[in-house]
């Protein structure tokens, strides 16, 4: 065991971790944070994407202890005050979400696209969510719910910028 | 839709727990814990068919924090069939048996305190197998003289079915088509694996948390198995990450169950993805022969198809699917003379069951491909070909049995019109002529599905809505929600009926102890038979809330509108009470506005689709880049577009992969080849085309408000229509799934 501190959604958690605990068995197993989803364990569904440093990852596949320093952001962390996300209500008001393992993965890996990359084309959002599968949607109303928190992110943004 | 009206049907509904689901909060079985919970692994056969000569456990059970390790000799005699709906027939399996029948078969069970420990135990068990011979085929495990899978033989029960007379319908053809196609076992894939925690106390109770379509089934098979009554087994499920026919059959809860017996402790079981595909259920393997009679102009005269399914290790579904394709078999063609024959067949794989469309996404691709044949053949519009062929709206088959208002010669002619199929077809000319590296292909196909079980066996679904003292409502349901948005559905019909809307609704949902029975998700009857259930409860309901209310308002119960969580007047709409008004003033009468109904259908009528496909194959890499998609379908009326949208999205993903990536493959001695999710080649987000999805103007007069069903349907005519345009833009027929770019490039470098 080791002992490390972890960036979690803002809050610095101090744990100790064995060498080959991944950043997802941490999140589930030691924190509770049962919102990242275990699909495959293998890095190849997405269903544990988390924003590391800005980058959307597959938390199954980073060992947890090289990631001191590190702001990791969770599903759990990205509605702020009691109010969704804008990606999260747009995931509800677009169909995005029907079984909804695969949602928090989608929701993370949108995210980090949208922070670096305010206004994409449909290419970029299927490139950038090319790394989670879903076996219920079709990726159909996923893309259109991308496309519709791009907007409003957008609006808010001029709106605030105008004010 | 207005967020407080009860003015629902026809609205765009996202699925009533997605807040859950965004914020991650929902608990799906795996994200449980209980006190004291202990976790199960379950060590797998290598082998294909072996009798177990001998097994070791004493070094496993050394290892710290393990508390049981146990096999066949300490699971119960009772041999059971994990298929709900076919729970009494062929029961061929055991919760640990001395034979293991397929590579990844469950040889012996650990229970410990921590996974690693579990994992560590199970590596230490020393098995000694008496290997027997094996049949991954199900034509040579059909074969006389093979060496049996199970005492009672390899042949399940052959299905044989028809209508007409063949050797007449064979006669008056100018031409007879033969063709053999072969498809392969699927993986259902869900992002949820199978996972179950199951608790066994000492009131002798067995309660199971696990995603299942299918609690009632579940609970009756696992009552058979450890002897004990229904009410001390309580099968919940919370939530399911995706079903699609896997979650129907008993996985992981027969072994999670004898573990927590034994130990007295709750035991957890996830399969890791790698098991969940070599040792969850799979689509049906099958090896299919069809022969066709046509006239010059088109007409068929006789249709002939013969199947061997691929069981795998034991009975489950095998036999209901290999009824229903039967039953789907003259469901669409209209010919005169038809016959079906099925041989299922036990085979050394992963057990076969239900996947979504149940046997008919095989056989509308056997059909649709060889229609694509001949048409091509004969010179004829494909569309033409299958108009010509196809059942008009409320016919009766062949053998009698009603279609209802069967629409898909309505879903073509508009799928037609929609795609630009004439358009398309010229550009696959242009390009064959032009004959570059890139080759342009279109293809079509059409498939019906039914609503319900309702003629295979009794199908019903109990419902039971109780108000509170603030006039909000609860339903009490057996419906499993898949994430497909069943349970939307019935809260929409509740809302519409009752005048409460969808926030003032809440939903207790498939758990054996508070539910109503429901049969479970099979059948695509969510809406049809779940919908109905929760309509006809609301009704019972609606005459309840117009009691109270025309007692409060001193008025006729037929001058009542409910809307809005209010009754009003309805030619003074402020003469009005609200719904908690309503619901004390039941209280101070020593009234209760909660009720229940059983619903059971009359009928099971036929939906259907036509999908229609461009793609572009490159005749160097062999890649397929799907160009452009269109599918319509007729649900009858429309309850939720945004719902059923997503089902045919969903469906087209499913299909696409079916025709050109998906498919297990094994290698010589029965193992699964490629274990990880990767290997499944599922579609990903950029592989995906541009979908268009439209719903005919349509109307069932049997199902709830007109609805009937889409879940399977969605799927079914997509692989037939995909690997037609791909051998269409090369000029060639392909008779076997997947179509994989090693294929192409074969073909291309045969011809
Ligand atoms: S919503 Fe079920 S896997 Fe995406």
């Amino acid at each position: 065991m080791e002992s490390v501190v972890l960036n979690i959604n803002g809050r610095d958690r101090k744990i100790q971790v064995e060498k080959n605990w991944t950043l997802l068995y941490v999140l589930r197993e030691v924190l509770d944070l049962t919102g990242t989803k275990c699909g495959c364990g293998t890095n190849d569904c997405g269903a544990c994407r988390v924003i590391i440093d800005g980058e959307a990852r597959n938390s199954c596949c980073v060992q947890a202890r090289r990631l001191e320093g590190c702001k990791i952001e969770t599903i759990e962390g990205i509605a702020k005050g009691g109010k969704l996300h804008p990606i999260q209500q747009a995931f509800i008001d677009a169909g995005a979400v029907q079984c909804g393992f695969c949602t928090p993965g989608m929701i993370m890996s949108a995210k980090a696209l949208l922070d670096a990359c305010p206004d994409p084309t449909e290419e970029q959002i299927r490139e950038a969510l090319s790394h989670n599968l879903c076996r219920c949607t079709g990726y159909v109303k996923i893309v259109e719910a991308v496309q519709l928190a791009a907007e409003r992110m957008r609006e808010e943004q001029e709106g605030g910028s105008a004010s | 839709m207005r967020e407080e009206s009860s003015r629902v049907l026809g609205s765009p509904v996202p699925v009533t727990d997605a807040q859950m689901k965004v914020t991650g909060q929902m608990k799906y079985v795996d994200d449980m814990k209980l006190p004291g919970m202990l976790y199960g692994k379950i060590l797998f056969s290598p082998v294909a068919h072996a009798r177990i000569r001998s097994i070791d456990t004493e070094e496993a059970e050394k290892v710290e924090g393990v508390h049981a390790v146990l096999c066949y000799r300490d699971a119960p005699e009772t041999r059971y069939n994990g298929n709900g709906e076919d729970s009494d027939i062929l029961p061929s399996e055991r919760v640990l048996d001395d034979v293991v029948r397929y590579v990844g078969d469950k040889v012996a069970a650990v229970a410990a305190e921590t996974p690693e420990a579990a994992e560590r135990a199970v590596k230490l068990i020393r098995v000694e197998y008496e290997e027997l011979p094996f049949y991954l085929d199900p034509e040579e495990a059909a074969a006389p003289g093979a060496y049996p899978i199970h005492e009672h033989g390899n042949i399940m029960e052959e299905v044989d079915l028809g209508a007409g007379d063949m050797e007449e319908g064979f006669r008056e053809a100018d031409r007879i088509f033969t063709r053999d196609y072969e498809v392969p076992a699927v993986s259902h894939s869900a992002m949820e694996p199978h996972v179950s925690i199951s608790q066994y106390t000492a009131d002798g109770k067995l309660t199971v948390y696990t995603p299942s379509q299918d609690v009632f089934g579940q609970r009756k098979n696992l009552a058979k198995i450890f002897g004990l009554p229904m009410n001390r087994v309580r099968v919940i499920s919370p939530v399911m990450g995706g079903g699609f026919g896997g979650k129907i059959d008993l996985v992981t809860e027969p072994v999670g169950a004898l573990l927590s017996m034994k130990t007295g402790r709750p035991v957890k079981i996830v399969y890791r993805r790698k098991e969940d595909i070599c040792s969850g259920t799979t689509r049906h393997a099958e090896k299919i022969r069809v022969s066709m009679g046509v006239k010059e102009d088109g007409t068929l005269t006789a249709c002939d198809y013969h199947v061997y399914l691929s069981a795998g290790a034991q009975s489950g579904a095998t036999m209901s699917v290999a009824w229903a394709a039967g039953g789907k078999f003259f469901k669409m063609l209209s010919v005169p003379n038809l016959h079906y024959h099925a041989v299922p067949a036990y085979t050394n794989r992963a057990v076969a069951g239900a996947m979504r469309g149940f046997g008919s996404p095989q056989l509308f691709y056997a059909l649709n491909s060889m229609l694509n044949e001949m048409a091509r053949t004969m010179g004829m519009d494909l569309c033409d070909l299958e108009e010509k062929n196809i059942f008009r709206p409320n016919m009766c088959d062949r053998r009698g049995e009603p279609l209802g208002n069967v629409r898909i010669i309505d879903c073509i002619e508009r799928g037609k019109e929609l795609f630009g199929w004439k358009e398309a077809l010229k550009e696959q000319t242009l390009s064959a002529e032009e004959n570059g590296r890139y080759r342009i292909g279109v293809g079509m196909a059409a498939a019906p599905h039914g609503s319900s079980l309702y003629g295979i066996m009794p199908d019903t679904c109990g419902v039971m809505l109780k108000m509170n003292e603030d006039g909000s409502i609860t339903m009490f349901t057996g419906v499993s929600d898949m994430g497909n948005g069943s349970n939307t559905t019935q809260m929409m019909l509740a809302s519409e009926t009752t005048g409460i809307t969808m926030d003032r609704i809440a939903c207790v949902k498939t758990d054996t102890e508070t539910t109503l029975f429901d049969v479970g998700a099979y059948a695509s009857r969510g809406t049809y038979v779940g919908g109905g259930a929760a309509l006809k409860t609301a009704k019972k309901m609606r005459k309840k809330i117009l009691k109270e209310a025309s007692e409060l308002l001193g008025i006729d119960k037929k001058q009542i509108e409910l809307e809005d969580n209010r009754a009003y007047d309805r030619d003074n709409r402020d003469h009005a009470v609200t719904m908690r008004q309503i619901a004390e003033h039941a209280h101070e009468k020593e009234r209760d506005i909660s009720v229940s109904s059983m619903f059971g259908t009359k009928a099971a009528p036929i939906s259907g689709g036509a999908h229609f496909v461009k793609l572009r194959v490159d005749t160097q890499t062999g890649e397929v880049a799907v160009l452009d998609y269109v599918a319509v379908h007729d649900v009858g009326t429309l309850l939720n577009p945004m719902g059923a949208e997503g089902q045919v999205h969903g469906g087209i993903m499913m299909g696409l992969g079916y025709a050109l990536s998906e498919g297990i493959v094994l290698d010589e001695k029965g193992a699964v080849r490629g274990t990880r999710l990767r290997d499944c080649h599922l579609f990903r987000a950029d592989q995906m085309p541009k979908i268009r999805v439209e719903f005919l103007d349509s109307r069932e007069p049997t199902g709830p408000h007109g609805a009937k069903s889409i879940g399977e349907c969605a799927t079914v005519p997509s692989a037939a229509a995909v690997s037609n345009a791909v051998g269409n833009a090369l000029g060639t027929f392909f008779y076997s799934l997947p179509v994989r770019k090693e294929d192409i490039l074969c073909h291309i470098r045969q011809s």
